[in-house]
């Protein structure tokens, strides 16, 4: 079943392999086109194509420091709308900083990350705004609510009902619970949640949690989606069954992805591109096959399961 | 689907809803004016009580800051009912306007501060308050207090000398009808609001601040929000309980009384608003119970060779509750609530009648 999906992500990944080659290159380009290619359309280079579309996440010489220590050093990538790129690394390598600067938790002392013309560096609540969704490394349910109520603050920002409204139950309120309800419903009918909908979460297993959250963020219907570790610490079924609503969703939403993660099979066989942390810098990127076989890579991370 | 109801419902069945309206119409003609006073303080004790609950049980804020409020709304119905002498629409509106304001400017601290650091901070605006009410002299008539036998009429409907076809009822009597229809309004309103966006929002809050950031969830607004309803509440409480007594004095507005209230929201469980109305009632009950059943112990009442006073007592059963309750039943009144009813419930006779929509 997965080496099915593989065959159909790795022609996916063929076709952006001209991306991919020159990748500090290009990334470099971005840095000093993209700010004028929004306003000015006289930029030369093969760019200019690129640099308009609004779903593009472009990372951008991106340095987090906490005191003496740099979590993140100069990192710089791109993420084309619809692509899945993957981010790898050992332990510390700073990937999940990198997540939290790309959605405002952490404000870098340098570089920016813009997702389209949004930049997102720095700015807490923007990311949401702009379409991104993220999950945690130990999930971010909200331990108090059910599966339901879980859901339901997926559609948050897509809905309306204030204080006073849901207070007199009327107007607003009353229409827009029943429609949410309905659509919620419908998402956990797609991840087999339906049988837990009004259970608590902490009445949850691990991996059950792990899918509520990815439903959760799903229900935001993202332009962006950053996974933390979906597969962390589950089993081989469970990994198959996440990649498996992994690629559904990728299929039926054709939102982007950056996707972090150890499972190095799950990496390779889903990644459009594949992005190697080590220490806070960029060792390699490329296509799952080129980060592979790259000897940097080899040497930091991959050696390790030889 | 077709199993579950598609909108949220109330925690409380067709049952329990009938035996409460029907309690809520026949209780001023069973029980004694003594009682119904403890029933009425208890109901403007609840309606401070759901409110603090929404803010602390529901949003996760600490806040000691309660009495404050619920002074500021005593003076603010004061002014309007006895002052201006504006009907009693008005100034409950007038307190509740008055208390959500100060609620919005306290609100912010909560921005930056949070657990114990956020209690202090509240702490604080008890003390500032009280000071205040001591010293403004015109609004409050200083440490002494004043009136605030407040107009307590609505469409021509008179709550302090009630008469219906002829028959005329006591002040305690109809202050009942009045303070409970305005329980069940607001605790309607506070479960209204937790049941739907506003309150899930909040609750994503007192969860994981960062992760209901992520989802689009201002934290901001809703930190204020529920400290503005909270606070809006509780000046309502005041004002009832100003109208009610017919005369407030600064030294109600104390810590005590803030710390009162935490109780009630403890006792009851914290994030359930059934709980924090039988907190409520519980937590007001209480001193009158003890007045009541220590009439008869010798070493108790107010004598001279008595080991303790009532008062004493009360303060000791207060913080021997909280210890107990926070100990062995963190879910306080509204977990055993549940539990009874689920014995009920799974109790064969009374099946039938307890059985709720197919759920």
């Amino acid at each position: 079943m997965t080496t099915d999906k593989a065959a159909s992500t790795d022609t996916a990944a063929s076709t952006d392999k001209t991306l991919t080659p020159d990748k500090a290159v290009t990334t470099d380009k971005t840095v000093t086109t993209d700010n004028a290619a929004s306003k000015d359309k006289t930029v030369t280079g093969d760019k200019t194509q690129t640099g308009d579309k609004p779903g593009r996440l472009d990372v951008s010489a991106l340095t987090l420091r906490f005191g003496g220590v740099t979590a993140l050093n100069e990192v710089s990538f791109t993420v084309e709308p619809g692509e899945l790129m993957a981010v790898i690394g050992p332990n510390g390598a700073g990937k999940t900083s990198l997540l939290n600067c790309l959605t405002g938790v952490y404000r870098p002392q340098t570089g920016s990350v813009r997702l389209g013309a949004v930049e997102l560096a720095g700015r807490r609540g923007r990311a949401a705004r702009a379409g991104v969704a993220r999950t945690f490394q130990n999930h971010g349910l909200f331990t108090g609510l059910t599966v339901l109520d879980n859901l339901l603050l997926g559609r948050h920002r897509l809905t309306r009902t204030g204080i006073v409204s849901g207070a007199l139950w009327w107007g607003r309120a009353r229409g827009e619970e029943r429609a949410e309800r309905e659509h919620v419903a419908g998402i956990a009918e797609m991840f087999e949640l339906a049988d837990v909908l009004h259970e608590k979460v902490t009445a949850l297993p691990y991996g059950v949690a792990k899918r509520v959250e990815f439903a959760r963020a799903i229900a935001m219907e993202p332009k962006l989606l950053l996974l933390d570790e979906p597969v962390a610490g589950m089993g081989f079924e469970e990994t198959v069954a996440m990649a498996g609503h992994l690629l559904d969703v990728r299929e039926r939403f054709s939102c982007s992805v950056v996707l972090i993660d150890h499972d190095m099979r799950l990496v390779m066989d889903l990644a459009d591109r594949v992005t190697v942390l080590d220490f806070g810098v960029v060792i390699a990127a490329g296509t799952p096959e080129q980060v592979r076989t790259d000897p940097k890579v080899i040497e930091a991370y991959l050696g390790e399961e030889e | 689907m077709t199993s579950r109801s598609p909108l949220p419902h109330l925690p409380l069945s067709r049952l329990t809803v009938a035996l409460l309206a029907a309690g809520y119409l026949l209780a001023p003609w069973r029980l004694s004016d003594f009682w119904l006073s403890v029933l009425i303080y208890g109901g403007i004790a609840a309606i401070g009580a759901v409110g603090l609950n929404l803010l602390t049980g529901y949003t996760g804020q600490v806040s000691l800051g309660h009495a404050a409020f619920l002074g500021a709304g005593a003076y603010t119905a004061g002014y309007v009912g006895v002052d201006l002498g504006w009907p009693l629409p008005a100034w409950l509106v007038a307190a509740a306007l008055a208390g959500g304001a100060l609620g919005a400017l306290v609100g912010p601290a909560a921005l930056r501060l949070r657990g114990h650091y956020l209690g202090i901070i509240t702490l604080g605006l008890v003390l500032l308050a009280q000071h205040i009410f001591q010293e403004w002299n015109a609004l409050t008539g200083g440490a002494t207090g004043r009136p605030t036998t407040l107009d307590a009429s609505i469409a021509g409907v008179d709550f302090n000398e009630l008469t219906v076809l002829g028959q005329p009822f006591t002040r305690e009597q109809s202050w009942f009808w009045l303070v409970w229809a305005l329980t069940g309004l607001a605790a309607l309103a506070v479960a209204n609001i937790v049941r739907t966006r506003p309150g899930r929002a909040m609750q994503a809050v007192r969860d994981r601040e960062v992760a209901a950031e992520m989802l689009g969830v201002s934290v901001t607004r809703y930190k204020i929000g529920a400290f503005v309803v909270a606070s809006a509440l509780a000046a309502v409480a005041g004002a009832l309980q100003a109208g009610f007594q017919q005369y407030v004095s600064p030294s109600e507005w104390s810590l005590l009384l803030s710390i009162q209230f935490l109780a009630m929201i403890i006792v009851g469980g914290l994030g359930s608003t059934t709980g924090a109305v039988l907190g409520a009632l519980f937590v007001g009950a209480l001193p009158h119970l003890i007045d009541e059943l220590s009439a008869g112990v010798p070493w108790l009442a107010g004598e001279q060779d008595s080991l303790i006073s009532v008062f004493a007592l009360n303060q000791i059963v207060f913080g021997l509750l909280i210890v107990l309750f926070l100990t062995l039943e963190p879910h306080g009144l509204a977990a055993l609530w549940v539990r009874l009813r689920t014995h009920i419930a799974r109790t064969p006779r009374w099946h039938a009648l307890t059985r709720r929509r197919t759920g």
